[in-house]
């Protein structure tokens, strides 16, 4: 690209599924003049609102950027098609032509961005953003402009010069001061007055946030010395002397305890701690303590157990004692009645040989009977009674002699010197028992005493007699005791009101900060090193603001001064166009000057400097939006800029003599850039017709679907 | 842009704060005005202003809560 700007004009369109137009066509326009003439809904404006798709996209009909009302609902793809919608304008460049192609996806959602395409001489080939560049550098317009100066819509055909924000930005788009205006509605637009209520909004919840934080910390006060109270601390009470008091009591009670208990010097609290230090370590105290407690509570446990068993013992020594002279006494009675266990025994085995002996003799004496038996019953047998069978001697009276020889009885004798043994035997067994019981239970009770003296010899110190021993060590132990009962006793005092005194000494410490916070927090704002922060922001924020007001002025002085250079010739512009699409037209337009409190307004005015838009009727009004309209163009023509028109049915309320005129005024101005009309045949067409020349295009519309054109 | 030259020859006349309006023109030549960046630029350090106030503020909340 070179240094300026070359001014583009479009040759020719190509359009391919855009609106009414399905398929492609394409026509050319002509270097000066170009008429698209139909009948209603031919698709005239189809075309003319194609260029302003291809050059500016879906703004022209997005209903938050366009500003036609109408345009909102329009949809721009043809709803038959089954291709992309494409619309293609070839462009007189610098260098050559130009192809500037935008293409609308088929089923693409009605935000979704456009494919934008633009190829330049030497094949260079640009898209998306880097053609939104090329197009701004050309200087062809944005939106806003383009509806000022470059179309005559139908739909707002007056507006250019009723509404006064249009009029005044193509007035000054004409006096060559559109820089000016939008760097003073930009400067506008930025709204400084945010910064002031940013500030006010600021400082007043600060105001606000400080009156509850005034607040707060006495509710908290409040509550903390409700608590304080519970614990038995009133409110009067409730200070630093309080504090100190608590501090100084907690380590004087702790200082005991832990000497007491063991522990080093490190481990407890220094007097000279402060509050918050003493609360700190008092967190852990109970866990420290309870850490040296437990083996001097297990020592006292065994300390019991010992003084138990020596207690026991000792107590059990003289009982068994007592038992073991007892046993002894019963063992020796029975000695001395029965004998020893050994005559006992000796005693048994004699008797034991005379039953033996006794035994024997009843079985002899058995025996004998049985032959004495069987003799007599021989001799009864042989019937010789006095005659002995085996020696044939006689021997009178011998079956008698048997007979009472067998029933003596000498069996009765031997069975009761039998009886009378075994019962003394079994007498002596009784007593041999009696001895030998008594003897184990002396034994017994023996065993046991010396077991018991063993144990007690045991616990008490080498050397010492028994009872003195027994007596010094179980006062000893008993000494012993009571110094670690005392010790654990003096302990668990501590740790439990520890808690107490803990939580009393947090609730001061949370009392004094609430209530240095209470105080702070009543004090002045400006008092605090962040409000100085905060004034420079707002100070600095007010520069910025002055600076942006300053500029506004300035860029507004400057437009002014400007303007009364140019105001002139626009001027005598305006009046020309006006002369020749009004040739009735008696009064003098002039651009007026009017200053607002923040703007600059033009305003135009006859030669009475009565304001013309508010007196003129609508063929007038359309005659001088239209002399206003060239007039705007041909200031753009003088400043290089691109320029070509666009009137879309710009008759409205024109007579005929106005028409006449108006075909006579695009005409002259299409020498100067081309001109794109369409509009329904008229005395305008007409009048175009005739005025004709070879350059011009004429083409006829139809209004069949798709939309078809021809040349005339 | 000739109206950019024209105000910063204003301001250097006003001699009123010069650095700092230069320091906003300077932010402007950056972009064009016509096509809104310019707009957006200064709105940007307008809201920087409004961070900075508000967090200065937050700062003595912070405090006095």
């Amino acid at each position: 690209m070179s240094g300026a700007p070359f001014p583009v004009r479009p040759t020719c369109l190509e359009i391919e599924n855009f609106r009414g137009f399905r398929g492609a066509c394409s026509l050319d326009f002509a270097q000066d003049l170009t008429l698209l003439m139909g009948e209603c809904e031919a698709g005239k404006s189809s075309i003319l609102i194609a260029i302003e798709w291809c050059l500016l996209g879906t703004r022209i009909v997005s209903s938050t950027s366009t500003g036609i009302a109408e345009r909102g609902d329009w949809v721009l793809a043809n709803t038959e098609a089954t291709g992309e919608t494409r619309v293609t304008l070839t462009l007189v460049v610098e260098g050559g032509t130009g192809k500037l192609t935008r293409t609308r996806m088929l089923d693409a959602k009605r935000n979704a961005p456009d494919q934008l395409e633009l190829t330049l001489p030497g094949e260079q080939v640009l898209t998306g953003s880097e053609v939104e560049e090329w197009l701004e550098w050309t200087g062809m317009p944005n939106w806003d402009t383009w509806k000022q100066a470059f179309a005559q819509h139908q739909e707002s055909a007056r507006a250019r010069i009723t509404d006064q924000g249009d009029r005044s930005y193509l007035i000054a788009s004409m006096l060559g001061l559109s820089d000016y205006r939008d760097l003073s509605a930009m400067l506008k637009k930025v709204k400084p007055k945010e910064l002031e209520e940013c500030a006010q909004e600021t400082l007043q919840h600060l105001a606000e946030d400080q009156q509850r934080a005034r607040q707060a910390p006495q509710q908290e006060v409040n509550g903390i010395q409700a608590s304080l109270q519970r614990l038995n601390v009133p409110a009067t009470q409730a200070g630093d002397a309080e504090l100190e008091l608590r501090r100084k009591a907690l380590i004087t009670d702790a200082l005991p305890v832990g000497e007491a208990i063991g522990l080093s010097a490190e481990q407890l609290p220094h007097q000279d701690w402060s509050a918050t230090e003493v609360h700190t370590w008092g967190a852990g105290w109970r866990r420290q303590v309870d850490a040296h407690l437990t083996p001097l509570r297990q020592e006292l446990g065994n300390l019991e157990g010992n003084i138990r068993s020596l207690t026991s013992s000792h107590e059990a020594l003289n009982p068994k004692r007592v038992a073991l002279a007892d046993a002894r006494q019963q063992l020796e009675g029975l000695r001395s009645k029965h004998g020893s266990p050994q005559d006992l025994r000796v005693q048994r085995e004699t008797i034991a040989e005379e039953l033996s002996a006794l035994r024997e003799q009843r079985r002899e004496q058995g025996e004998l009977d049985s032959l004495l038996r069987e003799a007599l019953g021989v001799i009864k047998a042989g019937g010789r009674t006095d005659q002995c069978p085996v020696c044939t001697q006689d021997a009178g009276g011998l079956e008698q002699r048997l007979q009472e020889r067998v029933t003596s009885g000498g069996d009765d004798v031997i069975q009761n010197q039998l009886d009378q043994l075994a019962s003394r035997d079994s007498a002596l067994s009784s007593q041999l028992q009696q001895l030998e019981q008594a003897q184990a239970t002396f034994q017994g009770t023996e065993d046991s005493l010396a077991s018991l003296e063993k144990t007690l010899r045991g616990q008490l110190p080498p050397g010492t007699q028994e009872e003195a021993g027994v007596t010094e060590l179980l006062a000893a132990l008993l000494a012993q005791k009571v110094r670690l009962e005392k010790t654990i006793n003096l302990a668990d005092e501590n740790l439990a009101g520890m808690t107490g005194k803990l939580e009393v000494l947090g609730l001061l410490l949370n009392l004094r900060a609430a209530r240095e916070r209470a105080e702070h927090r009543a004090g002045d704002l400006s008092a605090m090193p962040q409000f100085a922060t905060l004034q420079d922001k707002i100070d600095e924020a007010a520069g910025f603001a002055c600076d942006l007001i300053a500029l506004e002025v300035m860029a507004r002085e400057l437009e002014e001064e400007q303007s009364a250079l140019q105001i002139q010739a626009v001027n005598q512009s305006i009046n020309h166009y006006m002369a020749i699409i009004s040739p009735g037209f008696e009064r003098v337009v002039s651009v007026h000057q009017k200053h607002t409190a923040t703007k600059l307004i033009y305003q135009l005015v006859d030669n009475a400097g009565e304001n013309l838009t508010g007196t003129l009727n609508q063929g007038a009004l359309n005659s001088l939006s239209l002399a206003t309209f060239f007039a705007g163009a041909q200031f753009r023509v003088k400043q290089g800029l691109p320029e070509f028109l666009i009137l879309d049915d710009p008759v409205q309320s024109l007579d005929r003599a106005h028409q006449e005129g108006l075909a006579r005024a695009a005409k002259e101005f299409s020498k100067l850039a081309p001109v794109i009309v369409a509009c329904l045949p008229s005395h305008f067409t007409r009048e175009l017709e005739r005025l004709r020349s070879t350059d011009d295009k004429l083409y006829k519309v139809h209004g069949s679907d798709p939309i078809q054109f021809e040349e005339l | 842009m000739r109206v950019l030259d024209e105000l910063e020859a204003r301001i250097r006349k006003r001699g009123v704060r010069v650095e700092e309006r230069l320091e906003l023109l300077n932010r402007l030549r950056k972009s064009d005005p016509s096509q809104g960046h310019g707009q957006e630029q200064l709105n940007q350090r307008l809201a920087e202003f409004k961070t900075a106030i508000q967090g200065a503020a937050r700062a003595i909340q912070k405090e006095i809560r």
